[in-house]
Protein backbone atom coordinates (compact mmCIF):
# COMPACT_ATOMS: atom_id res chain seq x y z
CA UNK A 1 0.00 0.00 0.00
CA UNK A 2 2.37 2.06 1.21
CA UNK A 3 4.44 2.07 -2.07
CA UNK A 4 1.56 2.31 -4.14
CA UNK A 5 0.87 5.74 -2.85
CA UNK A 6 4.52 6.75 -3.34
CA UNK A 7 3.44 6.01 -6.97
CA UNK A 8 0.56 8.20 -7.12
CA UNK A 9 1.96 11.38 -7.60
CA UNK A 10 4.59 10.09 -10.22
CA UNK A 11 1.62 7.88 -12.46
CA UNK A 12 -0.03 11.05 -12.14
CA UNK A 13 2.14 13.31 -13.69
CA UNK A 14 3.09 11.54 -16.14
CA UNK A 15 -1.00 10.47 -17.32
CA UNK A 16 -1.26 14.39 -17.20
CA UNK A 17 1.91 15.03 -19.07
CA UNK A 18 0.18 12.37 -21.65
CA UNK A 19 -3.33 14.43 -21.15
CA UNK A 20 -1.72 17.40 -22.46
CA UNK A 21 -0.41 16.39 -24.88
CA UNK A 22 -3.25 14.54 -26.36
CA UNK A 23 -5.99 17.78 -25.29
CA UNK A 24 -3.89 19.67 -27.49
CA UNK A 25 -3.85 17.64 -30.69
CA UNK A 26 -7.05 16.12 -30.63
CA UNK A 27 -7.81 20.32 -30.36
CA UNK A 28 -5.17 20.16 -33.43
CA UNK A 29 -6.83 17.94 -35.95
CA UNK A 30 -10.48 17.95 -35.12
CA UNK A 31 -10.83 22.22 -34.45
CA UNK A 32 -7.88 23.59 -35.92
CA UNK A 33 -7.08 25.53 -32.60
CA UNK A 34 -3.33 25.42 -31.73
CA UNK A 35 -3.39 26.43 -27.59
CA UNK A 36 0.23 26.64 -27.82
CA UNK A 37 0.56 28.51 -24.43
CA UNK A 38 -1.79 26.67 -22.71
CA UNK A 39 0.59 23.28 -23.58
CA UNK A 40 4.06 24.95 -22.67
CA UNK A 41 2.42 25.92 -19.05
CA UNK A 42 0.74 22.68 -18.74
CA UNK A 43 3.62 20.34 -19.96
CA UNK A 44 6.13 22.70 -17.55
CA UNK A 45 3.44 21.91 -14.58
CA UNK A 46 3.72 18.40 -15.49
CA UNK A 47 7.15 18.15 -15.62
CA UNK A 48 7.65 20.25 -12.80
CA UNK A 49 6.06 17.77 -10.52
CA UNK A 50 7.23 14.51 -12.80
CA UNK A 51 10.63 16.48 -11.20
CA UNK A 52 9.59 16.90 -7.59
CA UNK A 53 8.32 13.35 -7.34
CA UNK A 54 11.34 11.45 -8.67
CA UNK A 55 13.64 13.25 -7.12
CA UNK A 56 12.08 12.50 -2.87
CA UNK A 57 15.45 14.95 -1.71
CA UNK A 58 15.59 18.06 -3.88
CA UNK A 59 13.96 21.42 -2.63
CA UNK A 60 10.93 21.11 -5.47
CA UNK A 61 9.65 18.29 -2.95
CA UNK A 62 9.69 19.97 0.01
CA UNK A 63 5.67 19.89 0.88
CA UNK A 64 4.72 23.49 0.37
CA UNK A 65 6.24 23.53 -3.16
CA UNK A 66 4.10 20.12 -4.46
CA UNK A 67 1.06 21.20 -3.44
CA UNK A 68 1.61 24.42 -5.14
CA UNK A 69 2.64 22.13 -7.98
CA UNK A 70 -0.59 20.25 -7.59
CA UNK A 71 -3.20 23.43 -7.37
CA UNK A 72 -1.25 24.48 -10.33
CA UNK A 73 -1.90 21.11 -12.29
CA UNK A 74 -5.47 20.70 -10.52
CA UNK A 75 -5.75 24.19 -13.18
CA UNK A 76 -4.37 22.67 -16.27
CA UNK A 77 -6.35 19.58 -16.16
CA UNK A 78 -9.66 22.00 -15.18
CA UNK A 79 -8.64 24.52 -18.28
CA UNK A 80 -8.03 21.16 -20.31
CA UNK A 81 -11.32 19.58 -19.56
CA UNK A 82 -12.57 22.91 -20.48
CA UNK A 83 -11.05 22.56 -23.68
CA UNK A 84 -12.63 19.25 -24.51
CA UNK A 85 -15.75 20.29 -24.25
CA UNK A 86 -15.69 22.20 -27.45
CA UNK A 87 -14.63 18.96 -29.48
CA UNK A 88 -16.80 16.14 -30.83
CA UNK A 89 -18.75 14.49 -28.75
CA UNK A 90 -16.66 11.00 -28.53
CA UNK A 91 -13.30 13.23 -27.89
CA UNK A 92 -15.29 15.34 -25.32
CA UNK A 93 -16.49 12.15 -23.18
CA UNK A 94 -13.75 10.57 -23.18
CA UNK A 95 -11.33 13.21 -22.28
CA UNK A 96 -13.88 14.81 -20.08
CA UNK A 97 -13.87 11.52 -17.56
CA UNK A 98 -10.19 11.42 -17.50
CA UNK A 99 -9.83 14.87 -16.65
CA UNK A 100 -12.12 14.23 -13.88
CA UNK A 101 -9.89 11.00 -12.50
CA UNK A 102 -7.15 13.13 -13.06
CA UNK A 103 -8.45 16.37 -11.30
CA UNK A 104 -9.59 13.17 -8.38
CA UNK A 105 -6.43 12.31 -8.37
CA UNK A 106 -4.67 16.04 -8.04
CA UNK A 107 -6.84 16.04 -4.77
CA UNK A 108 -5.78 12.79 -3.38
CA UNK A 109 -2.34 13.86 -3.89
CA UNK A 110 -2.95 17.22 -2.07
CA UNK A 111 -4.36 15.09 1.22
CA UNK A 112 -1.61 12.81 0.40
CA UNK A 113 1.24 15.16 0.75
CA UNK A 114 -0.17 17.03 3.52
CA UNK A 115 -0.56 14.32 5.73
CA UNK A 116 3.06 12.76 4.61
CA UNK A 117 4.82 12.55 7.59
CA UNK A 118 4.61 11.64 11.27
CA UNK A 119 2.38 14.63 11.90
CA UNK A 120 0.05 14.48 15.36
CA UNK A 121 -3.65 13.23 14.81
CA UNK A 122 -5.14 16.43 15.17
CA UNK A 123 -2.98 18.23 13.20
CA UNK A 124 -3.76 15.85 10.32
CA UNK A 125 -7.52 16.17 11.18
CA UNK A 126 -7.11 20.12 10.82
CA UNK A 127 -5.09 19.69 7.81
CA UNK A 128 -7.70 17.74 6.04
CA UNK A 129 -10.65 20.32 7.16
CA UNK A 130 -8.68 22.72 5.59
CA UNK A 131 -7.65 21.33 2.51
CA UNK A 132 -11.57 20.05 1.94
CA UNK A 133 -13.10 23.55 2.46
CA UNK A 134 -9.98 24.92 0.24
CA UNK A 135 -11.15 22.24 -2.60
CA UNK A 136 -14.72 23.58 -2.46
CA UNK A 137 -14.27 27.21 -1.67
CA UNK A 138 -11.99 26.98 -5.04
CA UNK A 139 -14.32 25.27 -7.07
CA UNK A 140 -16.62 27.89 -5.82
CA UNK A 141 -14.59 30.43 -6.64
CA UNK A 142 -14.18 29.61 -10.58
CA UNK A 143 -17.62 28.57 -11.08
CA UNK A 144 -18.88 31.27 -9.65
CA UNK A 145 -16.58 33.73 -11.86
CA UNK A 146 -17.04 31.71 -14.93
CA UNK A 147 -21.02 32.23 -14.92
CA UNK A 148 -20.11 35.99 -14.04
CA UNK A 149 -17.86 35.76 -16.90
CA UNK A 150 -20.46 33.97 -19.13
CA UNK A 151 -23.36 36.55 -18.66
CA UNK A 152 -22.50 39.78 -17.66
CA UNK A 153 -23.00 41.85 -20.02
CA UNK A 154 -19.94 44.51 -20.04
CA UNK A 155 -17.45 43.06 -18.27
CA UNK A 156 -18.32 43.50 -14.29
CA UNK A 157 -15.96 45.88 -12.09
CA UNK A 158 -16.40 43.63 -8.78
CA UNK A 159 -14.95 40.38 -10.02
CA UNK A 160 -12.38 40.78 -7.87
CA UNK A 161 -14.79 40.63 -4.94
CA UNK A 162 -15.18 36.89 -5.59
CA UNK A 163 -11.44 36.03 -4.54
CA UNK A 164 -11.82 37.89 -1.39
CA UNK A 165 -12.93 34.31 0.89
CA UNK A 166 -10.14 32.71 -1.17
CA UNK A 167 -7.49 34.88 0.27
CA UNK A 168 -9.11 35.10 3.81
CA UNK A 169 -8.81 31.23 3.59
CA UNK A 170 -4.97 31.58 2.83
CA UNK A 171 -4.61 33.79 5.79
CA UNK A 172 -6.31 31.87 8.26
CA UNK A 173 -4.73 28.69 7.03
CA UNK A 174 -1.31 30.41 7.35
CA UNK A 175 -2.18 31.71 10.70
CA UNK A 176 -3.56 28.34 12.19
CA UNK A 177 -0.49 26.32 11.49
CA UNK A 178 2.08 28.87 13.18
CA UNK A 179 0.02 29.09 16.21
CA UNK A 180 -0.21 25.79 15.97
CA UNK A 181 3.84 25.52 16.51
CA UNK A 182 3.37 27.91 19.57
CA UNK A 183 1.31 25.45 20.97
CA UNK A 184 -2.23 27.75 21.57
CA UNK A 185 -4.55 25.37 20.78
CA UNK A 186 -7.88 27.21 21.59
CA UNK A 187 -6.72 30.19 18.85
CA UNK A 188 -6.48 27.00 16.24
CA UNK A 189 -9.70 25.20 16.88
CA UNK A 190 -11.62 28.96 16.91
CA UNK A 191 -9.54 29.55 13.20
CA UNK A 192 -10.86 26.64 12.24
CA UNK A 193 -14.39 26.68 13.36
CA UNK A 194 -14.11 30.33 11.35
CA UNK A 195 -12.73 28.29 8.59
CA UNK A 196 -16.14 26.77 8.04
CA UNK A 197 -17.92 30.06 7.43
CA UNK A 198 -15.72 31.13 4.26
CA UNK A 199 -18.04 29.49 1.65
CA UNK A 200 -20.83 30.62 3.22
CA UNK A 201 -19.30 34.45 2.82
CA UNK A 202 -18.65 33.49 -0.80
CA UNK A 203 -21.90 32.99 -1.49
CA UNK A 204 -22.87 36.14 0.30
CA UNK A 205 -20.74 37.99 -1.92
CA UNK A 206 -21.43 36.21 -4.91
CA UNK A 207 -25.24 37.58 -4.51
CA UNK A 208 -23.70 40.91 -3.84
CA UNK A 209 -21.89 41.38 -6.82
CA UNK A 210 -24.25 39.64 -9.42
CA UNK A 211 -26.99 41.70 -7.60
CA UNK A 212 -30.54 40.89 -5.87
CA UNK A 213 -30.24 36.99 -5.68
CA UNK A 214 -28.28 35.29 -8.49
CA UNK A 215 -28.83 36.60 -11.72
CA UNK B 1 20.50 11.99 -13.03
CA UNK B 2 20.91 10.79 -16.43
CA UNK B 3 17.11 9.51 -16.26
CA UNK B 4 16.12 12.92 -16.00
CA UNK B 5 18.47 14.23 -18.37
CA UNK B 6 16.57 11.96 -20.84
CA UNK B 7 13.68 12.21 -19.91
CA UNK B 8 13.88 15.86 -20.11
CA UNK B 9 15.36 15.63 -23.52
CA UNK B 10 12.07 13.82 -23.96
CA UNK B 11 9.61 15.89 -23.08
CA UNK B 12 11.28 18.78 -25.46
CA UNK B 13 10.85 17.11 -27.78
CA UNK B 14 7.61 15.55 -27.98
CA UNK B 15 6.56 19.73 -26.98
CA UNK B 16 8.83 20.92 -29.93
CA UNK B 17 6.63 18.58 -32.23
CA UNK B 18 3.61 19.47 -30.86
CA UNK B 19 4.54 23.29 -31.52
CA UNK B 20 5.83 22.60 -34.95
CA UNK B 21 2.82 20.67 -35.47
CA UNK B 22 0.66 23.75 -34.15
CA UNK B 23 2.30 26.12 -36.71
CA UNK B 24 1.35 23.95 -39.30
CA UNK B 25 -2.27 22.48 -38.94
CA UNK B 26 -3.47 25.98 -37.11
CA UNK B 27 -6.52 27.47 -38.75
CA UNK B 28 -7.18 31.08 -38.39
CA UNK B 29 -10.76 31.54 -37.07
CA UNK B 30 -11.32 33.56 -40.32
CA UNK B 31 -10.61 30.22 -42.32
CA UNK B 32 -12.54 27.90 -40.20
CA UNK B 33 -15.92 28.52 -41.90
CA UNK B 34 -16.86 25.88 -44.73
CA UNK B 35 -19.90 24.86 -46.58
CA UNK B 36 -23.41 27.04 -47.66
CA UNK B 37 -23.45 30.03 -45.47
CA UNK B 38 -27.51 30.17 -45.98
CA UNK B 39 -28.01 33.11 -47.97
CA UNK B 40 -29.73 32.62 -51.45
CA UNK B 41 -32.14 33.82 -53.90
CA UNK B 42 -34.06 31.63 -56.75
CA UNK B 43 -34.73 33.68 -59.81
CA UNK B 44 -37.65 33.38 -61.91
CA UNK B 45 -35.95 31.08 -64.26
CA UNK B 46 -35.60 28.85 -61.81
CA UNK B 47 -31.58 29.75 -61.02
CA UNK B 48 -30.54 29.65 -57.71
CA UNK B 49 -27.80 31.47 -56.37
CA UNK B 50 -26.03 31.01 -52.91
CA UNK B 51 -23.07 31.63 -50.91
CA UNK B 52 -20.74 29.28 -49.53
CA UNK B 53 -17.16 29.41 -47.88
CA UNK B 54 -14.13 28.24 -49.11
CA UNK B 55 -11.68 27.50 -46.17
CA UNK B 56 -13.62 31.04 -45.09
CA UNK B 57 -13.79 32.85 -47.96
CA UNK B 58 -16.94 34.10 -49.23
CA UNK B 59 -18.05 32.82 -52.34
CA UNK B 60 -20.98 34.00 -54.83
CA UNK B 61 -22.20 30.27 -56.98
CA UNK B 62 -25.20 30.22 -59.62
CA UNK B 63 -26.66 27.18 -60.76
CA UNK B 64 -28.71 26.86 -63.89
CA UNK B 65 -27.66 23.91 -65.37
CA UNK B 66 -23.92 23.82 -64.69
CA UNK B 67 -22.84 25.70 -61.10
CA UNK B 68 -20.76 28.73 -61.72
CA UNK B 69 -18.36 30.41 -59.36
CA UNK B 70 -19.41 34.30 -59.85
CA UNK B 71 -17.60 35.99 -56.94
CA UNK B 72 -14.89 35.18 -54.26
CA UNK B 73 -13.86 37.71 -51.34
CA UNK B 74 -10.83 37.01 -48.72
CA UNK B 75 -11.66 35.48 -45.71
CA UNK B 76 -12.05 38.62 -43.82
CA UNK B 77 -15.30 39.55 -45.53
CA UNK B 78 -18.63 37.96 -45.82
CA UNK B 79 -21.25 38.25 -48.09
CA UNK B 80 -24.67 39.38 -45.73
CA UNK B 81 -27.65 39.12 -48.26
CA UNK B 82 -27.87 38.74 -52.09
CA UNK B 83 -30.67 38.63 -54.68
CA UNK B 84 -31.04 38.08 -58.13
CA UNK B 85 -32.20 40.70 -60.45
CA UNK B 86 -35.54 40.61 -62.15
CA UNK B 87 -34.25 39.94 -65.34
CA UNK B 88 -32.01 37.12 -64.06
CA UNK B 89 -29.11 38.44 -65.64
CA UNK B 90 -26.91 39.61 -62.46
CA UNK B 91 -27.07 39.37 -59.34
CA UNK B 92 -27.05 41.86 -55.96
CA UNK B 93 -24.97 41.23 -52.98
CA UNK B 94 -24.26 43.15 -50.28
CA UNK B 95 -20.89 42.49 -48.04
CA UNK B 96 -18.70 43.69 -44.86
CA UNK B 97 -16.25 42.60 -42.45
CA UNK B 98 -16.50 39.53 -41.44
CA UNK B 99 -15.81 40.56 -37.87
CA UNK B 100 -18.26 43.58 -37.10
CA UNK B 101 -17.00 46.53 -35.72
CA UNK B 102 -17.60 50.37 -35.26
CA UNK B 103 -16.07 51.16 -38.16
CA UNK B 104 -17.50 48.42 -40.41
CA UNK B 105 -19.58 49.58 -43.87
CA UNK B 106 -21.45 47.61 -45.99
CA UNK B 107 -21.16 47.27 -49.65
CA UNK B 108 -23.59 46.88 -52.58
CA UNK B 109 -22.53 45.14 -55.65
CA UNK B 110 -23.76 44.25 -58.71
CA UNK B 111 -22.47 41.19 -60.50
CA UNK B 112 -22.87 40.58 -64.67
CA UNK B 113 -23.40 36.38 -64.39
CA UNK B 114 -22.02 35.53 -68.11
CA UNK B 115 -19.17 38.44 -67.77
CA UNK B 116 -18.47 38.05 -64.10
CA UNK B 117 -17.95 42.17 -63.84
CA UNK B 118 -18.49 43.32 -60.37
CA UNK B 119 -19.56 46.78 -59.95
CA UNK B 120 -19.91 48.76 -56.94
CA UNK B 121 -23.34 50.57 -56.53
CA UNK B 122 -23.14 52.04 -53.06
CA UNK B 123 -21.10 51.94 -49.80
CA UNK B 124 -23.00 52.72 -46.28
CA UNK B 125 -21.37 52.95 -43.22
CA UNK B 126 -23.80 50.94 -41.62
CA UNK B 127 -24.75 47.56 -41.86
CA UNK B 128 -26.82 46.45 -44.57
CA UNK B 129 -28.32 43.18 -43.11
CA UNK B 130 -30.95 42.10 -46.17
CA UNK B 131 -31.97 43.15 -49.44
CA UNK B 132 -35.11 43.22 -51.50
CA UNK B 133 -36.03 44.46 -55.24
CA UNK B 134 -39.56 45.72 -55.83
CA UNK B 135 -41.30 43.56 -57.98
CA UNK B 136 -42.79 46.76 -59.14
CA UNK B 137 -39.92 48.67 -60.19
CA UNK B 138 -36.92 46.61 -60.94
CA UNK B 139 -34.13 49.96 -60.06
CA UNK B 140 -36.28 50.16 -56.89
CA UNK B 141 -34.20 48.02 -54.12
CA UNK B 142 -35.44 47.92 -50.14
CA UNK B 143 -32.81 46.79 -47.37
CA UNK B 144 -32.53 46.73 -44.04
CA UNK B 145 -29.79 48.84 -42.41
CA UNK B 146 -28.34 48.22 -38.92
CA UNK B 147 -27.08 51.25 -37.22
CA UNK B 148 -25.69 50.13 -33.98
CA UNK B 149 -23.64 47.42 -32.43
CA UNK B 150 -24.09 45.62 -28.92
CA UNK B 151 -21.89 42.60 -27.33
CA UNK B 152 -23.61 40.07 -25.49
CA UNK B 153 -21.09 39.64 -23.23
CA UNK B 154 -17.01 40.68 -22.98
CA UNK B 155 -15.21 38.73 -26.28
CA UNK B 156 -18.36 37.94 -28.06
CA UNK B 157 -18.55 39.22 -31.27
CA UNK B 158 -20.73 42.23 -32.40
CA UNK B 159 -24.05 42.18 -33.17
CA UNK B 160 -25.47 44.71 -35.34
CA UNK B 161 -28.99 46.65 -34.43
CA UNK B 162 -31.18 49.43 -34.39
CA UNK B 163 -32.68 48.57 -37.77
CA UNK B 164 -34.63 50.27 -40.31
CA UNK B 165 -35.81 50.22 -43.76
CA UNK B 166 -34.82 51.95 -46.20
CA UNK B 167 -34.81 52.01 -50.08
CA UNK B 168 -32.63 52.85 -52.97
CA UNK B 169 -33.11 54.41 -56.22
CA UNK B 170 -30.91 53.17 -59.00
CA UNK B 171 -31.44 55.55 -61.72
CA UNK B 172 -30.80 58.49 -59.63
CA UNK B 173 -28.79 57.19 -57.04
CA UNK B 174 -30.80 58.36 -54.25
CA UNK B 175 -31.47 56.59 -50.62
CA UNK B 176 -34.88 57.16 -48.75
CA UNK B 177 -35.55 55.88 -45.23
CA UNK B 178 -39.08 54.82 -44.37
CA UNK B 179 -39.23 53.35 -40.76
CA UNK B 180 -37.99 55.25 -37.90
CA UNK B 181 -38.12 52.16 -35.45
CA UNK B 182 -34.83 51.81 -34.30
CA UNK B 183 -35.67 48.16 -33.91
CA UNK B 184 -33.68 45.80 -31.99
CA UNK B 185 -34.21 42.65 -34.78
CA UNK B 186 -35.95 42.46 -38.56
CA UNK B 187 -35.93 40.85 -41.52
CA UNK B 188 -37.45 38.43 -43.86
CA UNK B 189 -38.20 42.03 -46.04
CA UNK B 190 -40.64 41.64 -48.54
CA UNK B 191 -42.01 44.21 -51.10
CA UNK B 192 -45.44 43.99 -51.82
CA UNK B 193 -46.12 43.13 -55.74
CA UNK B 194 -49.74 44.81 -55.46
CA UNK B 195 -49.48 47.90 -53.84
CA UNK B 196 -46.70 50.27 -52.05
CA UNK B 197 -45.85 48.45 -49.65
CA UNK B 198 -43.54 46.20 -47.63
CA UNK B 199 -43.91 43.27 -45.15
CA UNK B 200 -41.21 42.88 -42.36
CA UNK B 201 -40.95 40.30 -39.48
CA UNK B 202 -40.00 42.05 -36.21
CA UNK B 203 -41.20 42.23 -32.51
CA UNK B 204 -44.80 43.10 -31.91
CA UNK B 205 -44.06 45.65 -28.67
CA UNK B 206 -46.90 47.87 -29.45
CA UNK B 207 -48.57 46.89 -25.76
CA UNK B 208 -45.03 47.42 -23.94
CA UNK B 209 -44.21 50.32 -21.97
CA UNK B 210 -41.05 49.04 -19.60
CA UNK B 211 -38.14 47.26 -20.70
CA UNK B 212 -38.53 44.73 -17.84
CA UNK B 213 -41.72 43.10 -20.30
CA UNK B 214 -39.53 43.07 -23.18
CA UNK B 215 -39.74 39.05 -22.85
CA UNK B 216 -43.44 39.06 -23.42
CA UNK B 217 -42.86 40.34 -27.12
CA UNK B 218 -43.42 38.93 -29.88
CA UNK B 219 -42.26 37.97 -33.55
CA UNK B 220 -45.09 39.02 -35.80
CA UNK B 221 -45.48 39.84 -39.49
CA UNK B 222 -46.14 43.38 -40.31
CA UNK B 223 -47.11 45.11 -43.27
CA UNK B 224 -46.22 48.76 -43.49
CA UNK B 225 -47.74 51.01 -45.86
CA UNK B 226 -45.08 53.09 -47.54
CA UNK B 227 -46.98 56.15 -47.96
CA UNK B 228 -47.84 56.41 -44.18
CA UNK B 229 -44.83 54.59 -42.15
CA UNK B 230 -46.85 54.72 -38.81
CA UNK B 231 -49.81 52.87 -40.08
CA UNK B 232 -48.45 49.72 -39.84
CA UNK B 233 -50.10 46.76 -38.88
CA UNK B 234 -49.92 42.78 -37.60
CA UNK B 235 -50.69 40.26 -40.39
CA UNK B 236 -53.40 39.06 -38.61
CA UNK B 237 -52.51 35.47 -37.01
CA UNK B 238 -54.81 33.77 -34.15
CA UNK B 239 -53.44 35.74 -30.46
CA UNK B 240 -51.95 32.80 -29.00
CA UNK B 241 -49.82 31.97 -32.16
CA UNK B 242 -45.89 31.53 -30.84
CA UNK B 243 -43.46 33.96 -31.89
CA UNK B 244 -42.57 33.35 -35.34
CA UNK B 245 -39.66 34.77 -37.61
CA UNK B 246 -38.20 34.29 -41.22
CA UNK B 247 -41.41 34.03 -43.46
CA UNK B 248 -42.71 34.23 -47.02
CA UNK B 249 -45.75 35.30 -48.43
CA UNK B 250 -48.06 32.99 -50.99
CA UNK B 251 -50.52 35.51 -52.16
CA UNK B 252 -52.01 33.55 -54.67
CA UNK B 253 -52.88 30.96 -51.47
CA UNK B 254 -53.48 33.39 -48.97
CA UNK B 255 -51.00 31.60 -47.11
CA UNK B 256 -48.19 33.15 -45.11
CA UNK B 257 -45.50 30.32 -44.84
CA UNK B 258 -43.27 30.97 -41.76
CA UNK B 259 -40.80 29.25 -39.18
CA UNK B 260 -41.06 28.93 -35.82
CA UNK B 261 -40.05 26.81 -32.89
CA UNK B 262 -41.48 23.54 -32.98
CA UNK B 263 -40.04 21.39 -30.51
CA UNK B 264 -37.07 20.70 -27.97
CA UNK B 265 -34.96 17.95 -29.28
CA UNK B 266 -32.92 15.88 -26.44
CA UNK B 267 -29.86 18.25 -26.14
CA UNK B 268 -32.38 21.09 -24.66
CA UNK B 269 -32.08 22.26 -28.31
CA UNK B 270 -34.81 24.23 -30.37
CA UNK B 271 -35.92 22.27 -33.17
CA UNK B 272 -37.44 24.98 -35.90
CA UNK B 273 -39.69 23.78 -38.70
CA UNK B 274 -41.80 26.08 -41.14
CA UNK B 275 -45.64 26.24 -40.71
CA UNK B 276 -48.25 27.95 -42.55
CA UNK B 277 -51.36 30.18 -41.50
CA UNK B 278 -54.21 30.41 -44.47
CA UNK B 279 -55.81 33.67 -43.55
CA UNK B 280 -59.03 32.38 -45.34
CA UNK B 281 -59.58 28.99 -43.52
CA UNK B 282 -57.56 30.48 -40.47
CA UNK B 283 -55.78 27.50 -39.83
CA UNK B 284 -52.30 26.76 -39.43
CA UNK B 285 -50.59 23.57 -40.89
CA UNK B 286 -46.95 22.44 -39.63
CA UNK B 287 -44.91 22.12 -43.35
CA UNK B 288 -41.88 20.50 -42.11
CA UNK B 289 -40.88 17.99 -39.97
CA UNK B 290 -36.98 17.86 -40.52
CA UNK B 291 -36.15 18.29 -36.29
CA UNK B 292 -33.55 20.61 -37.71
CA UNK B 293 -33.46 24.32 -38.12
CA UNK B 294 -35.02 25.20 -41.22
CA UNK B 295 -35.18 28.91 -42.15
CA UNK B 296 -35.10 31.57 -45.06
CA UNK B 297 -38.40 30.21 -46.84
CA UNK B 298 -38.43 31.86 -50.30
CA UNK B 299 -41.13 31.36 -52.59
CA UNK B 300 -40.16 30.54 -56.18
CA UNK B 301 -41.25 30.75 -59.70
CA UNK B 302 -42.03 27.06 -60.12
CA UNK B 303 -44.46 27.36 -57.12
CA UNK B 304 -42.10 25.74 -54.67
CA UNK B 305 -40.74 27.02 -51.54
CA UNK B 306 -37.07 27.10 -51.12
CA UNK B 307 -35.45 26.76 -47.68
CA UNK B 308 -32.55 26.31 -45.61
CA UNK B 309 -31.84 23.83 -43.21
CA UNK B 310 -29.10 23.62 -40.82
CA UNK B 311 -28.90 20.00 -39.44
CA UNK B 312 -26.24 21.69 -36.58
CA UNK B 313 -28.18 24.10 -34.94
CA UNK B 314 -26.76 25.34 -32.06
CA UNK B 315 -23.32 23.38 -32.65
CA UNK B 316 -20.07 25.18 -33.49
CA UNK B 317 -20.50 25.79 -37.39
CA UNK B 318 -23.68 25.35 -39.41
CA UNK B 319 -24.56 22.85 -41.62
CA UNK B 320 -26.51 24.32 -44.20
CA UNK B 321 -28.45 22.54 -47.26
CA UNK B 322 -31.06 23.52 -49.55
CA UNK B 323 -34.60 22.57 -49.57
CA UNK B 324 -37.57 22.69 -51.63
CA UNK B 325 -41.16 21.88 -51.26
CA UNK B 326 -45.01 21.93 -52.56
CA UNK B 327 -46.87 25.35 -50.39
CA UNK B 328 -48.60 22.04 -49.01
CA UNK B 329 -45.47 20.23 -46.96
CA UNK B 330 -45.55 17.96 -49.74
CA UNK B 331 -42.80 16.39 -51.30
CA UNK B 332 -40.13 17.77 -48.96
CA UNK B 333 -36.76 17.50 -51.23
CA UNK B 334 -33.11 18.19 -50.90
CA UNK B 335 -31.84 20.33 -53.54
CA UNK B 336 -28.75 19.47 -55.28
CA UNK B 337 -26.49 22.35 -55.59
CA UNK B 338 -23.64 20.28 -57.66
CA UNK B 339 -23.59 19.67 -61.26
Amino acid sequence: MASYLLKLPLSLSVSLLLFTYTVYLVQLFTLGDAYMGWLLIGVLMSSALLFSCAHPRSWMSKRAVKNTLFIMNSLVVGSGTYLASDMDQMYSTILTIIGYLLLAGMFLGIYQTALATGLETNVKVLHVLNITIGIVLTLGTLYFLYILLLFSEDGNGAIWKLFVPLVIYGIIYFIQMKVLKAQRKRIVYTLAAIQFLIPVELILIWRAVAGGGGL
Amino acid sequence: MRKTILFSCLIVLVTGICLLLGFTYNIPDEEKQQGLSGQFDVSSNGNIAYVTYEKGKPTLHVKSNQVKQIVQLPSNQSILDLAIMPDGKSVLYVNSDKELDEESSSTLHQVDIKSGVDKIIFTKDAIVTELAIDPKDENRLFYIQANKFSNYSPGATLYPYDCDVYSYQMENDKHQQHTELNKYSMSSLQVSSEDDSIYIQMDDDADVETEENGFETKGRVFKIPLANPDYKMVISIPEDTQDLYDFVLIPDRSELVYQAVANTNSAGIYEYELFSYNWETQSITQLTHLHAYAKYPIYGADGKVYFMVDDDFGGRDPENSLYRMNPDGSSVEEVSLEE
